[in-house]
């Protein structure tokens, strides 16, 4: 039954994990704009790469 | 020639628009230099993938004013960089700009972009909904000035006033987020660890681990209490020392009771305590916050002169232009204003000639013409050929910028919502301790069950389910105007709107549209060449008339004239090939001595002569036209509300309007501050909701309940005011009054079914059947069950009223 200590202990741990990671985006700014985000999915970035064929594909 | 002649259509390789003159690169077309120039710079970087995201929308360049040097002269200057940056280090700074033409996929890809264009640029990040992009920067290796001439060059002009761009980060809204996350990850965990407590299966395992379960809960109640909680305790004490109720208090009474029993409970071993019900209703409070704080990031609601007055002007000293910040202006100073630019200060016209359109004062779209020596008001926007003005008073002391001074600017609206909430706050509180020392006495020789009813009764009538229900009900309301083109500041608004008895009109512009200016009559004969050519003519003014007759004739043709001249206050004329059209004042258009149609010259509507080649062809007849459904939209109100009527202009639509409102008292030639009085004097005794327009109703939106200003593109300009109605909507508003009252009555049902589920609970504390797993089922349970009932009844309802 003792194992129950060290779930508790593991499950506060990463549970504890998850909230700093909230708080430290938080803080970061990633609340401020939650929209600019979805757009930005859409984009990929070819480096440098002189596009020829300007279709949508 | 031959060649141009022979191709049919070709679209500019940048904005997809129309060529006329044909700029040839790299085999692609260009319709403009501008154009040409941002594909030169986005082809010399590699950026051509610009072009594959939205290739339809990409800004034109055609109407952009040809780009000057010294324009941006004034970002050299320290004391503006100080005003612009964000953020400065040795290596680093970072400077952010609204950017109004961000409106595509393509513009973020760009904006995103620009460190492969300028290398000194570090990063760019776009927010799209506020149309800004925030730019770091190296400042040995570029400079504001730099970046603000690309992004010009580019297209991407940023608007640079005198109120910096620069928001604040919202920290209230950062702190919200953090208590909620605390909150619900303690939440979670009280429940996990309060399992075995539910399911009554704590005596199947040893007791030493319920201590240590208990253990956990305080610790992980306790920074709850500390921190997620404590705007409510911050509120409580603020409520207490000024004497006055607010709902926050019985709340705060509720929480600190439910911890401190938990506490004593778990401390003297009589229960597990009730923490997972204390975490949680924090929790849920905490959602509620979260759902009132609801805005409109899009749109501002705060602006005053500053956000429209420039951060610097070319002023002309000993023959040389200088740029010069508009702050440090001084009486005398000679100023060069080019088109499209804004005076910011009070100034009397040098040149000969100029307009101005006044539409952020006034919200008339009309230019005005001036000549010199007039005086010409900060706020007005040149049209047209560039003027020098000379400053008669300092920006400050500007006839429209010195309303700002009154102390009206100063003081917070008192809002309804706060009112209800005291109100009801206080006697909610008062009632709850009574019951609960009733219930504490009855029991008293046993002094344990006494102190144990007692804290139940607080505990259960903490107004929880209340106080989330205000805020989802008037969430959603404000959802669903805003889907009927009505955007509210915060969600206090809806409550306030709900109260209104009077509503007070801005005569012009808020009831007229310049779009809507109707040609109501011609007289004469045109054959549909003579039409077309009268059409083509009248498109190239911007004239409002002309833009009327334009939409009237409503001509699709790429003809242009060989020659074409705008007459300020007489007229147009353009010549085709060998025919010239003339249209304007009767002097204007032709040496004719006798007039062969009658001009019935009515109020409210303007005449434009025309003459082809030197003939009399007749005259059209435009009425400046009140919005479409106003008059059925002005008659209902009429039935429920005082109406007024608050001019800036001459009472000449006034005789029109009588038709529909006989009784409503009518003011014409007001000045923003006289406005102001008439409607504080009103506010006596009523509830007033202002509808307004430009900066000159500022003032009176301020003085008003309910501020609206009704614009015809939401993205555009907007005084200072509660609420943002799109003009195209205002016949809706007696439908949103309406639903806003609905919303009240329905806050007020939820207030009810929430005081029943309190009665049920109190029934409980006081019979002393209340155990941990009751409370943890009923007080999410009535409080869910709450905001179900508020966000269906007001999303049918809306429904119902055609707003969705």
């Amino acid at each position: 039954m003792s194992i129950i200590f060290m779930l508790i202990f593991f499950s506060i741990v990463v549970a504890g994990g998850f909230l700093i990671a909230f708080f430290f985006a938080v803080k970061n700014g990633q609340y401020e704009d939650m929209n600019t985000p979805s757009m930005r999915v859409y984009l990929d970035d070819e480096p440098k790469a002189h596009n020829k064929n300007m279709g949508n594909s | 020639m031959k060649n141009i002649l022979n191709k049919q259509k070709i679209s500019c390789s940048h904005c997809g628009e129309e060529c006329q003159d044909e700029i040839m690169v790299d085999d692609k077309t260009f319709c403009c230099e501008g154009c040409k120039t941002v594909y030169s710079i986005l082809n010399e970087n590699g950026l051509c993938d610009y072009y594959r995201y939205d290739s339809d929308a990409i800004n034109s360049l055609k109407n952009v004013p040809a780009y000057r040097k010294e324009r941006f002269s004034y970002l050299d200057d320290s004391d503006v960089q100080e005003r612009l940056l964000d953020f400065r280090s040795e290596s680093m700074n970072r400077v952010r700009f609204h950017i109004p033409q961000i409106h595509c996929t393509s513009c973020l890809w760009l904006l995103e972009k620009l460190n492969r264009i300028d290398g000194g640029i570090i990063r760019s990040v776009v927010d799209f909904t506020r149309k800004e992009v925030s730019v770091e920067y190296s400042p040995s290796d570029t400079s504001i000035r730099a970046i603000v001439e690309l992004l010009t060059l580019i297209g991407y002009e940023p608007t640079i006033t005198l109120d910096s761009v620069i928001k604040p980060v919202n920290y209230a809204k950062r702190s919200l987020y953090l208590k909620l996350g605390l909150a619900g990850f303690a939440t979670g965990n009280i429940m996990l660890f309060s399992m075995p407590e539910y399911f009554d299966t704590a005596a199947l395992i040893s007791p030493h681990y319920s201590l240590i379960f208990s253990i956990l809960n305080i610790a992980l109640a306790t920074p709850v209490l500390l921190y997620s909680a404590s705007d409510y305790w911050k509120n409580a004490y603020r409520a207490l020392k000024n004497k006055s109720m607010s709902l926050d208090v019985p709340l705060a009474l509720g929480i600190i009771t439910l911890y401190i029993r938990s506490l004593a409970d778990i401390i003297t071993n009589t229960s597990p305590g009730f923490m997972d019900s204390f975490s949680g209703l924090v929790f849920l409070l905490l959602i509620g916050k979260l759902v009132q704080q609801r805005t409109f990031d899009a749109l501002s609601f705060e602006r005053n002169y500053t956000s429209y007055l420039p951060l610097s002007v070319q002023t002309i000293q000993n023959g040389t232009e200088q740029s010069r910040s508009v702050t440090s202006l001084n009486t005398g100073d000679i100023i060069h204003i080019r088109n499209k630019e804004i005076v910011p200060a009070d100034s009397i016209l040098l040149s000969s000639h100029g307009h101005v359109d006044y539409s952020f004062v006034t919200g008339e779209t009309a230019p005005v013409e001036i000549v010199k020596n007039a005086k010409v008001y900060a706020g007005g926007r040149i049209i047209g050929n560039s003027v020098q003005l000379m400053v008669q008073k300092e920006v400050s002391r500007s006839y429209l910028t010195q309303l700002w001074n009154n102390a009206i600017f100063h003081k917070e609206k008192y809002r309804a919502f706060h009112n209800i909430s005291s109100r009801f706050g206080t006697w909610f509180t008062i009632t709850v301790i009574i019951l609960a020392a009733i219930a504490g006495i009855y029991r008293l020789p046993d002094i344990q069950t006494a102190s144990s009813v007692f804290t139940a009764v607080l505990i259960i009538a903490c107004p929880c389910a209340l106080s989330l229900a205000a805020p989802f009900a008037l969430n959603t309301a404000m959802r669903m105007m805003s889907r009927a083109s009505l955007f509210l500041k915060n969600t206090d608004v809806v409550l306030d709107i709900a109260e209104t008895d009077s509503i007070v009109f801005d005569k012009t512009g808020t009831l007229t549209s310049l779009n809507n200016a109707k040609v109501t009559l011609y007289e004469g004969t045109l054959n549909d060449s003579e039409k077309e050519l009268i059409g083509l003519t009248a498109q190239r003014s911007s004239h409002p008339l002309a833009q009327a007759i334009a939409h009237t004739l409503s001509v699709k043709s790429s003809k242009r004239p060989d020659d074409f001249q705008e007459i300020i206050g007489e007229g147009v004329k353009a010549r085709f090939g060998d025919s010239e059209i003339r249209f304007g004042t009767y002097d204007f258009v032709g040496n004719i001595e006798t007039q062969p149609y009658t001009v019935h010259n009515e109020m409210n509507q303007s005449i434009v002569h025309i003459s082809i080649n030197g003939e009399y062809k007749g005259f059209f007849a435009i009425r400046n036209a009140f919005r479409n459904g106003i008059e059925k939209t002005l008659q209902f109100l009429n039935n429920t509300f005082d109406i007024h009527i608050l001019s800036g202009d001459s009472p000449k639509d006034g005789i029109y309007l009588k038709n529909y409102l006989p009784n409503s008292p009518m003011k014409f030639r007001q000045s923003p501050e006289e406005k102001m009085a008439y409607i504080q004097n009103l506010a006596v005794q009523h509830n007033v909701m202002m509808i307004g327009d430009g900066l000159n109703d500022a003032a009176a939106l301020k003085a008003s309940a309910v501020g609206i200003a009704v614009t015809e593109n939401t993205a555009a300009f907007t005084p200072a005011c509660d609420a943002i109605l799109s003009a195209e909507h205002i016949e809706t508003l007696p439908v949103l009054i309406e639903y806003a009252r609905f919303t009240k009555k329905t806050i007020i049902a939820a207030f009810i079914i929430s005081v029943f589920y309190n009665i049920l609970g109190l029934w409980l504390a006081v019979t002393a059947q209340l155990t941990p797993l009751i409370t943890a089922i009923l007080m999410p349970l009535s409080s869910l069950s709450i905001v179900a009932f508020v966000v269906w009844t007001l999303t049918y309802n809306a429904k119902k009223r055609g707003l969705v």
